[in-house]
């Protein structure tokens, strides 16, 4: 699946000034977030640096009427269509981009409903990396060619939700793997990137997609609606989340999640993850040291396992 | 023979007249109640599926003059007025209309297609709903206008053509 670029899906939108700044600036494949805000310069943000951007004349890159044709474009001139993704902060555009939306809410018996301005956005480049999981595989097969229930733990901005999507991936097809039946639970729309259904990241032939409910209500629905054996999701945190996950392994069903964390020992001390490990019920954990570098994995009791 | 033949086609010319008239008033009053079905039928699309309203008019090909409309949509609100906007769209797409859009009736769709762009939740329902009452009630006047005059205008097609004829045998 080819997808499609940033520049092809954000370009477009952007008024032409910004365009231009970027067409300009050009991108060597590292540039993660495009933040533009009203009355300030753009920011380009990069692994180990960002960049401000002004318009000609050093001025501000972005007006209040640029922000507010920006936010008509990205909801295709029909805000309604978009509400609940407005409500939650975010939208997902084609191609899997992801764009935070932040302003001044209206709220209607405590709850937003509305922006009447909006002044930041936050485009997020997402980038798809398949093969992120080839080295992982063999450490989290078992002898039948089945997936370990894994764990992919470290600090924020890593490259977890990546691993996890090519592990998902693996698994649908069965590359290195017994093919298997997965439900992708992606509360933040972050794993499969659903646009209208569509999912934007290839997640496999077999992976059936919930996207924008709370993980630990939709683990239990695909437990009980799809027959999955492996239930794949992003970020556990919650109380919830872990119940779910409980309630997952007691049916039978594999696990592969994410979470922050500095690794084993970490975990060990941190409620409530905590009682997920001591409880084995991941019997692989894979830790990332830099972007996109395994720095070990580990068994249920925190033995090195060799991988790679 | 020339001379009744000449007044044949005075009386036929006055009666066509009167009825072309009338035919006129019968396509606005068409024009007026299509207009009422697509503003129905896209705020109750947008209602169920909240979809946005390109998707809208690409899935539902019998929306009564989806193109128009979308040139509407896509012209407001942009550097130039809406009655601008109307015309340069009626003169792309405006063949299946059938007539001109008067004032009133711009207006209405205006406020509509404006809603769409920039209103959700409780107020575009409102909104919505306040579109096709004012489209409904345009379309029941142009209709009650189009029997009564349109009857006026056969006649007096008739009529006049009769009179012509008998002055100047």
């Amino acid at each position: 699946m080819d997808r499609i670029t940033w520049q092809e899906v954000l370009l477009p939108l952007f008024p032409g000034k910004v365009s231009e700044a970027l067409k300009r600036v050009g991108d060597e494949g590292d540039l993660l977030e495009i933040r533009l805000r009203r009355g300030l310069p753009m920011q380009l943000v990069y692994p180990a640096r960002d960049r401000l951007l002004y318009a000609p004349n050093g001025r501000a890159m972005m007006d209040g009427q640029d922000c507010e044709q920006l936010l008509l474009r990205i909801c295709e001139n029909s805000v309604y269509a978009w509400s609940d993704e407005l409500q939650n902060g975010f939208i997902t555009l084609q191609g899997g981009y992801r764009v935070g939306i932040s302003g001044r809410a209206v709220s209607e018996q405590g709850r937003m409903t509305r922006f009447s301005e909006v002044n930041s956005f936050n485009f997020r480049i997402v980038r798809e990396v398949r093969g992120a999981a080839k080295t992982l595989v063999e450490a989290v097969r078992g002898e039948d060619g089945r997936l370990f229930s894994t764990l992919i733990v470290s600090p924020p901005g890593l490259g977890k939700t990546t691993l996890l999507r090519d592990l998902v991936r693996h698994a649908s097809y069965g590359i290195g793997l017994r093919a298997q039946r997965v439900a992708l639970v992606d509360e933040r729309f972050e794993l499969a990137g659903c646009v209208r259904g569509l999912p934007m990241f290839d997640v496999g032939p077999r992976t059936d997609i919930m996207s924008g409910m709370r993980k630990a209500q939709a683990m239990r629905r695909m437990l009980a609606a799809m027959s999955p054996e492996v239930i794949a999701t992003d970020e556990l945190f919650f109380l919830d989340d872990i119940e779910a996950v409980l309630t997952a392994k007691a049916n039978g069903v594999t696990v592969l999640a994410s979470a922050h964390g500095g690794g084993y020992s970490d975990l060990l001390l941190r409620k409530p993850m905590e009682k997920l490990i001591r409880n084995g019920i991941f019997q692989r954990i894979a830790e990332l040291s830099e972007v996109g570098r395994i720095a070990k994995v580990v068994d249920e009791k925190g033995k090195e396992v060799e991988f790679g | 023979m020339v001379k009744y033949l000449a007044i044949l086609i005075l009386f036929a010319s006055c009666a066509l007249y009167g009825f072309q008239s009338a035919k006129a008033l019968e396509r606005r009053a068409a024009m007026h109640k299509k207009l009422c079905s697509a503003i129905r039928t896209i705020s109750n699309v947008v209602l169920t599926t909240r979809q946005p309203l390109f998707s809208i008019m690409q899935k539902y090909p019998e929306i009564p003059f989806r193109r128009l409309i979308l040139a509407c949509f896509e012209g407001l609100p942009g550097g130039e007025d809406a009655a601008a906007v109307f015309e340069r769209a009626e003169r792309e797409q405006g063949a299946e209309l059938g007539g001109a859009i008067d004032a009133e009736t711009r207006q209405v769709l205006t406020e509509f297609l404006l809603a769409l762009r920039q209103l959700d939740g409780s107020r575009l329902s409102e909104a919505m709903k306040r579109a096709e009452t004012d489209m409904e009630k345009i379309a029941e006047r142009t209709e009650s206008d189009s029997r009564q005059r349109g009857r006026i205008y056969r006649t007096v097609g008739v009529l006049l053509g009769a009179a012509v004829a008998i002055l100047l045998i």
